[in-house]
């Protein structure tokens, strides 16, 4: 019989104060660990993104809600922007410009659908693991954590629906057909499904096609006459696809933004000068500088959880040295017996260093378990909490 | 002799109270019963042989050897691998099972005085076999003295010192007790200071004697 196993032995007898030392050791030391990979991750993961990205033009209001909109697919755009603005700044030679609209997300796995046109693949340096591009209306890429966590295969249909689920007004959703897979970039992209912008357009209704023999109803809108199909098509097939059509003025279709790559400094100046107006309905953002602002709050938020935690390991530090001492008091007949029964001085040291091994092991145990449980469930990184 | 007291006085600190045994010899293979009233000194006085108290004046001598000249370490290990003792409140670790408390001493000590078949021999002789991995918190009193019992005996000592050993079994147990203890001393020429206050027990012994009989006529209990 070893001094550990007595150790365990003691330890067991008093399982609700072994259990409070190592849950309070390994609860403020996962909460030290945590925060500071959380934090490193979100602040890997926004400074990569944004970056990457020079300039946002958006409908002006909350600059934060357009960062997350158009880089990181959160929350859909609760206005959209004209295409026209696309046209404007492609005509000022100022860069790429991307366009970008988000209005929906696959039925199943609620992943992002992102309409835009092949400069978003150029600018973003995507391209196929598997596969091809998107090129006829309805067809789409998938990106790799699509691919892992839902076994979609090249060839499958998703099921588009509304963003928001209190969108009545969308027309009925259409199928995508899967036509690639994009390469893994620990981003947002792996994490979207990308598709024309056409068919994002096909998604607000702007466009849509008829089945053989079906004219549709004749509407009277502010576009003037339109019509709209009698029996929406729902997957867009070689034989259907001649039949889709847009109606109104392309400069107005809808986009929910524009993302700039300008070729330099004075181009990126002069188009965030045009968007300097507060009576301007659109704005251009920055999204590094904003995102700075967001972090700034974050390593606040880091700075004062890491007080907290190491005050509470101090605390817990102090707790297992106050019960050290307490227990030898408490256990001074046992030691006592320890010594006239033949055994050594440092018998005693033995055991209760043993002791307090243990318990720090449990907590490591208890710490790295806790771990793999924040760190399989995706708490860790960035993409949990943006 | 394996046992030599001569001009013993011994005084616990902050106490009056006074030990002074002149002359006390035993032999090995010697059963001694030492009586005597309760606060008497017989527990101290056992702790005097086995080396936990050192003598205020005069010579403890044990197989030879002067207790008092002896390092603690020295004392130490000639308690683990002389003695046997049976202690009045058992001191059992209740946390650990009856096996592990027997084998306690010589397994911390990395000792090899003991052997698991001769610990199964007296668990068997002490009728314990039952609750061997029952922890000792969980035993009855009696049980308790006869893993206590177990635990002295169990590094085969050449000197058992058994203080009230038969206090909390009935008398069957406690034929028992001192019918293994007696069988153990006589097999292994060991020697055996039992104190008890059960004047029935003296017979089965050698050598029976009361402590004030052995203590200075001057010096008295205050």
């Amino acid at each position: 019989m070893s001094f550990i196993r007595i150790a365990h032995r003691f330890l067991a007898s008093q399982k609700w104060i072994t259990a409070l030392l190592v849950a309070s050791f390994s609860g403020s030391s996962l909460l030290l660990v945590a925060v500071n990979q959380t934090v490193e991750s979100i602040d890997s993961a926004f400074s990569d993104r944004v970056s990457s990205t020079p300039l946002i033009i958006g409908r002006r209001g909350s600059r934060f809600d357009l960062v997350l909109h158009s880089i990181y697919f959160r929350n859909p755009a609760s206005q959209s922007i004209p295409y026209g603005e696309l046209q404007i700044a492609a005509a000022a030679d100022s860069g790429i410009s991307v366009p970008l609209l988000f209005t929906h997300e696959t039925s199943i796995h609620h992943s992002p659908i992102i309409a835009t046109t092949d400069a978003y693949f150029i600018a973003r340096k995507l391209a196929v693991a598997i596969g091809s591009m998107p090129k006829r209306l309805g067809q789409c890429v998938i990106g790799a954590s699509v691919a892992d966590t839902s076994n979609i295969q090249i060839g499958d249909f998703l099921q588009s629906q509304p963003k928001s689920a209190f969108d009545v007004t969308s027309p009925v959703p259409i199928e995508l057909e899967v036509v690639g897979i994009l390469n893994r970039t620990n981003g947002p992209d792996d994490m979207a499904v990308i598709t024309t912008l056409e068919t994002g357009w096909i998604f607000t209704g702007t466009g849509h096609g008829h089945i053989s023999g079906d004219d549709g109803t004749r509407t009277n809108n502010t576009d003037g006459e339109s019509h709209i199909p009698e029996t929406p098509i729902t997957r867009i097939t070689d034989e259907n696809i001649n039949s889709f059509h847009f109606h109104g003025d392309e400069k107005e279709y809808p986009l929910s933004a524009i993302l700039i790559f300008p070729k330099d400094l004075q181009a990126q100046t002069v188009l965030e000068g045009k968007y300097l107006d507060d009576n301007n309905p659109l704005q251009a953002i920055i999204p590094e500088h904003v995102i700075q602002e967001v972090l700034e709050s974050v390593y606040r938020v880091e700075s004062i959880l890491s007080v907290v935690s190491i005050l509470s390991l101090a605390f817990v530090v102090l707790m297992l040295v106050v019960l050290t001492v307490l227990s030898i008091q408490l256990r001074k007949q046992e030691i006592e017996t320890l010594h006239m029964i033949g055994c050594n001085r440092s018998t005693t040291i033995k055991l209760v260093g043993c002791e307090t091994t243990l318990i720090l092991l449990y907590s490591a145990i208890t710490m790295a378990v806790g771990y793999i449980l924040l760190w399989s469930s995706g708490v860790l990184t960035a993409s949990y909490w943006i | 002799m394996i046992l030599t007291i001569s001009n013993l006085t011994f005084q616990h600190d902050n106490s009056d109270f006074e030990i002074a045994i002149p002359n006390w010899n035993l032999d090995s293979g010697e059963l001694c019963v030492l009586t005597g009233a309760s606060g008497s000194g017989k527990t101290t006085l056992l702790h005097l042989i086995a080396g936990l108290y050192l003598p205020k004046a005069g010579m403890i001598t044990v197989q030879g050897g002067c207790t008092a000249d002896l390092s603690e370490q020295q004392r130490r290990e000639m308690r683990l691998a002389t003695f046997g003792l049976v202690f009045q409140d058992f001191r059992l670790f209740s946390y650990l099972t009856a096996a592990e408390n027997i084998s306690l001493p010589y397994n911390l000590s990395g000792s090899s005085s003991t052997n698991p078949e001769w610990i199964e021999t007296l668990s068997e002789t002490f009728g314990i076999t039952g609750i061997l991995h029952q922890r000792a918190a969980t035993l009855s009193r009696g049980e308790q003295q006869r893993v206590a019992i177990c635990r002295a005996l169990a590094g085969r000592p050449a000197f058992i010192l058994a203080d009230e050993p038969t206090a909390s079994v009935d008398s069957e147990c406690r034929d028992t007790i001192l019918n293994t203890l007696r069988t153990y001393c006589e097999d292994h020429n060991a020697t055996m200071i039992l104190t008890s206050h059960d004047p029935s027990i003296r017979d089965s012994f050698t050598q029976s004697v009361d402590i004030q009989d052995l203590q200075h006529s001057e010096v008295s209990e205050s």
